[in-house]
């Protein structure tokens, strides 16, 4: 049975519909709790990780989908596969190892053993010892497999979903967010560089807003607006998929230039110069005229890339008041080394320590402990009007709303 | 016992281990006051190389940090972000570093490591450990007779940052 809507008594949403955002939605337990049953284990592809994570048949990754710890792993077929990391015996999480490789998977705690399909083939003691105790006759170990996913692989790139009535993930994402992912992951290999991790005490739809939010990029971050790498002056657009849930921001560097409208820009320091200018020399690899596109995949993955710098950035939520960011930073297996050098150099700008990046981990966390005190309030969702279209330009929050709307369809709040 | 403490060999470069302490009690002195930021890239050659490394990418081999630096300017262009360029709650950070070992390489280099634990402190909130790990750096006699960090590798035991990292580690 379901339990009570959320919605009941004193939680409910604005008559002003989803330009508001109420603020009991990044702070209620219940609200957390109906987001991973109906969003993270729903109808949808989660990012777990890079083909490249799991090069040869047995090697494994262990990631999390909402707040869930699964495993994907290359079986000896050559397909991923995936499972929640939870025994089918006593609940015991087996693996505790981010990576690995391994012929099957054993729960320690007394040894069940599961095949890299996640199918269980050893109970110790089934048939009991000495003619005494063991697992009675009608124990069937089909029925006692792990939890298994869903898989979805496309041009290196796998996600996975608990609901097997997922739909394809080419239809999933629609035309127009897969041309942008298929602009960068156009089927090259591609090559892990390394990860970042880090928490950030605030709910997880702040840092998936903040990534469809291209209103504060060009006022909180000196460094975009400075440097002209992300500026409401430069050409731009904000595009989503017909369902809203997706999302990308499209920009064009421009220069370190005064323009009119940088009145409004106070963070713009024309004298700001960098004493080793090697941390920032851009080259153009992608085919358009974009120089950075920032895309929001529905539940759990940004995909980024600024300049260039590249990484997908997955969420990984922590209750109501926490979720953690999980960077994987890659490059393709063919670039020349001076290009290496240059996005690890790039990666200055991102992560726990980026340039820009450390702004919106502070500000998120500003936002929560605001939030928190005021659970009754919403916040004022209105640049660019009230509608979720796609916009030409990116002085609207118009993603934000879109990213609602959807919300609270799949959510019914 | 390789590397066993005898009496009777105590090491007789005790002025290089006492350079090295005196070096690094005056870098935690520097890393640990904002006042003194502008300082920290003087603690560095020319070319001195700052990385700070989560335990995974250290350990597999991957080249990716959470901070790279290639240069004191570098280093100057992360004193200029924390001196305004980002936006983040005020803090203290306070290092400790121990079990400091050297040893003189070739070229004069001196090889070292030590332990670090670095705690923080934020408004609201009680003071917690920010990151322990291990320096895995290399000092060198610079020209002017100062000695200076030509790599400064801080490998963090932890591959999980609570939320940023503002200052120097």
């Amino acid at each position: 049975m379901d339990e009570m809507a959320p919605s009941a008594g004193d939680r409910r949403w604005s008559e002003e519909g989803y330009s508001r955002v109420p603020y009991w939605l990044y702070t209620d337990q219940d609200i957390y709790d109906r987001e991973q049953r109906l969003i993270f284990q729903g109808p949808f592809w989660s990012y777990v990780g890079l083909s490249a994570e799991l090069a040869e048949p047995g090697d494994f990754k262990r990631t999390f989908i909402g707040d869930r710890s699964v495993v994907i792993v290359r079986d000896q077929d050559g397909e991923i596969r995936g499972f929640e990391n939870r025994c089918a015996h006593r609940g015991v999480q087996f693996c505790r190892t981010h990576r690995g490789k391994a012929k099957d998977f054993m729960c320690p705690y007394h040894q069940w053993t599961y095949d890299l399909q996640g199918n269980l083939i050893g109970v110790p003691f089934r048939r009991g010892v000495k003619r005494q105790g063991g697992m009675p006759a009608d124990f069937d170990p089909k029925n006692h497999g792990l939890r298994k996913l869903r898989t979805a692989e496309r041009h290196g790139v796998v996600f996975a979903s608990f609901d097997p009535a997922v739909p394809p993930l080419e239809t999933y994402l629609g035309e127009a967010m897969l041309g942008y992912f298929d602009r960068v992951f156009d089927g090259r290999k591609l090559k892990v560089l390394g990860y970042q991790r880090q928490r950030t005490p605030a709910n997880w739809k702040l840092m998936f807003e903040n990534i469809k939010d291209p209103y504060h990029a060009s006022l909180l971050h000196v460094f975009l607006v400075t440097f002209g790498l992300f500026r409401a002056d430069n050409e731009s657009s904000v595009e989503m998929d017909a369902s809203g849930r997706h999302a990308v921001l499209v920009s064009r560097k421009g220069e370190q230039k005064k323009t009119e409208d940088l009145s409004d820009m106070k963070s713009f320091r024309e004298a700001l110069q960098l004493n080793d200018a090697r941390l920032l020399d851009p080259v153009r690899e992608f085919p358009g005229t974009a120089t950075v596109v920032m895309q929001t995949l529905w539940p759990n993955l940004i995909v980024q890339q600024q300049s260039n710098t590249l990484a997908m950035r997955q969420l990984v939520t922590r209750g109501p008041n926490a979720f953690d960011l999980i960077w994987t930073y890659f490059a393709y297996a063919d670039d020349e080394e001076a290009m290496v050098t240059r996005r690890l150099r790039q990666a200055n700008l991102m992560g726990p320590a980026g340039y820009v990046s450390l702004d919106d981990s502070e500000v998120m966390e500003f936002s929560q402990v605001g939030i928190a005190q005021a659970p009754q309030a919403s916040g004022v969702v209105e640049m660019g009007g009230h509608d979720t279209e796609d916009t030409p330009h990116m002085v609207t929050e118009s993603a934000i709303r879109a990213f609602y709307k959807y919300y609270r369809e799949i959510m019914g709040v | 016992m390789d590397g066993a403490t005898q009496l009777r060999a105590l090491p007789g470069d005790l002025a290089l281990r006492i350079a090295v302490e005196d070096f690094y009690a005056r870098y935690v002195e520097i890393a640990d006051d904002p006042t003194r930021l502008e300082d920290w890239p003087e603690l560095f050659t020319e070319d001195g190389q700052y990385r700070i490394l989560p335990q995974e990418n250290w350990q597999q081999g991957w080249p990716l940090a959470l901070v790279r630096a290639e240069s004191r300017g570098m280093l100057m262009d992360r004193v200029a972000a924390a001196r305004g360029i980002n936006t983040y709650t005020p803090r203290v950070m306070r290092h400790l570093v121990s079990n400091i070992r050297c040893s003189g390489g070739k070229d004069g280099q001196i090889e070292t490591t030590a332990n670090f634990a670095v705690f923080e402190t934020m408004i609201d909130e009680p003071s917690r450990v920010f990151a322990t790990g291990v320096y895995r750096d290399r000092l060198i006699e610079d020209a002017d007779g100062v000695l200076r960090l030509s790599q400064h590798i801080v490998v963090l035991d932890n591959d999980l940052v609570p939320n940023s990292i503002v200052y120097p580690l």
